[in-house]
């Protein structure tokens, strides 16, 4: 356990499953240590309007997760495992063919590659365990069918991107909120990355 | 509001009623992983529905009662200054009233003392509301920001009768401790070191409790 999950956790970003491992080893730690820095935590994120901010976001996420595995039991969109257990792959388009998004490593950074019309928008957004999001990438598919884009990832456990595919993406504040529009407005299809564990 | 009356302080009692109880399973905790569960359900809800200070004033709270747990984790790394300099003094009254909530959500007290609707809306109000992030942690009528009272109620009465009902929750807990410390399960026995935290009379002070003896 290290001091970036404990702060995820503090201020909800974390994906459910993830969360409930971090309470799991929370009940299970009985270092007095633990809840002073907790303590310690709360008051850091409470002390800061930007992170007060994002712990309203952290919530929208968990929100957006939920939704995001409301979808995957309903068949409208799957996770799957990938090479090395590290990443998993979710599609909100599982007849799409292939892979659509791709993130591998690429030296000290990493490769994004996303599939879909030729000429239809892309937005990449990246989200990482510390609850800031920013978009990673604003692109267009070109004639081979794919966006490649190399970018540096935060180094944290968990980092997640949200790629979404459309033809009028509107422009958004947050990956949460682009996902949320994606979903429910003009994207043909939204993929997700998610980096489980290092 | 259901089933409300003004009763008078000479009339109170937080003893538990066991007439007024429902069922207690034999057995809950065949196993770790059940127990731990159930924990970490009621964990997650208690920040939730409180405020953020319960986590760690419940882990502070519990240490030594979940010292039985198996694979247990550990904080590699001394938290720092800075942290130390933030972490209020957490008094033991508010870590029992940490406890004492997780307890009633983890136990479902509110079955157990067979509460009607009427009492169930003034406890929640007064201490299962989201309030602020300080001392008393609960509802108050200082603090600008908490949420409201059910409507038309009198602020006073309110507070006096959720301290009645916190006593009913606290007799079914007391029941709830006495049968888990009875069985000889190593998992029931963790379940009965927890609740007694949940019902340590520190917490009086903070219900504002006339326990019995």
């Amino acid at each position: 356990m290290n001091e970036a999950t404990l702060r995820a956790w503090v201020r909800k970003e974390l994906p459910p499953e993830e969360r409930r491992e971090v309470t799991r080893w929370m009940i299970r730690c009985t270092d007095p240590a633990l809840p002073l820095i907790l303590h310690g935590m709360v008051r850091e994120l409470e002390e800061s309007p930007v992170d007060a901010a994002l712990a309203a976001m952290g919530r929208v996420w968990s929100q957006i997760v939920d939704g995001w595995n409301q979808l995957v039991d309903l068949g409208f969109a799957s996770w799957s495992d990938q090479a090395q257990g590290q990443i998993v792959v979710a599609s909100a388009d599982p007849t799409a063919p292939g892979r659509p998004l791709s993130v591998t490593e690429a030296g000290d950074a990493w490769l994004v590659e996303v599939s879909g019309e030729i000429g239809a928008t892309v937005q990449v957004f990246l989200t990482d365990a510390a609850g800031l999001a920013q978009t990673a990438i604003e692109g267009t598919i070109g004639e081979d069918g794919w966006l490649r884009e190399t970018i540096d990832l935060p180094d944290t456990v968990a980092v997640t991107l949200w790629a979404a595919i459309g033809e009028t993406l509107q422009e958004a504040s947050s990956a949460a909120d682009a996902l949320a529009d994606a979903l429910a407005d003009d994207a043909t299809a939204v993929y997700a990355w998610r980096r489980v564990q290092r | 509001m259901h089933g409300l009356g003004n009763i008078p302080a000479a009339q109170r009692t937080t003893r538990y009623n066991p007439s007024a109880r429902s069922s207690v399973p034999q057995s809950s905790y065949p196993d770790q992983l059940t127990l731990e569960n159930e924990l970490i359900d009621a964990f997650e809800r208690l920040s939730d529905s409180t405020c953020a200070d319960m986590a760690p004033l419940w882990l502070a709270a519990t240490r030594a009662a979940r010292e039985g747990l198996l694979e247990q984790a550990t904080w590699t790394e001394p938290p720092t200054d800075r942290y130390l300099r933030m972490a209020p003094a957490s008094k033991s009254k508010y870590r029992a009233l940490a406890a004492w909530r997780h307890a009633v959500m983890w136990r479902d007290a509110h079955r157990l003392a067979d509460l009607d609707r009427g009492d169930r809306e003034v406890v929640d109000a007064i201490y299962f509301t989201p309030a602020p992030n300080c001392a008393p942690y609960s509802w108050s009528r200082s603090a600008a920001d908490c949420p409201a009272l059910p409507r038309g109620a009198n602020p006073s009465w309110v507070k006096e009768r959720a301290s009645e009902v916190a006593g009913k929750l606290l007799g079914a807990l007391l029941q709830e401790h006495g049968h888990f410390d009875d069985l000889k399960n190593n998992w029931d026995q963790t379940a009965a070191r927890i609740l007694a935290v949940a019902t340590r009379p520190t917490l009086d002070d903070v219900l504002k409790l006339e326990r019995k003896t």
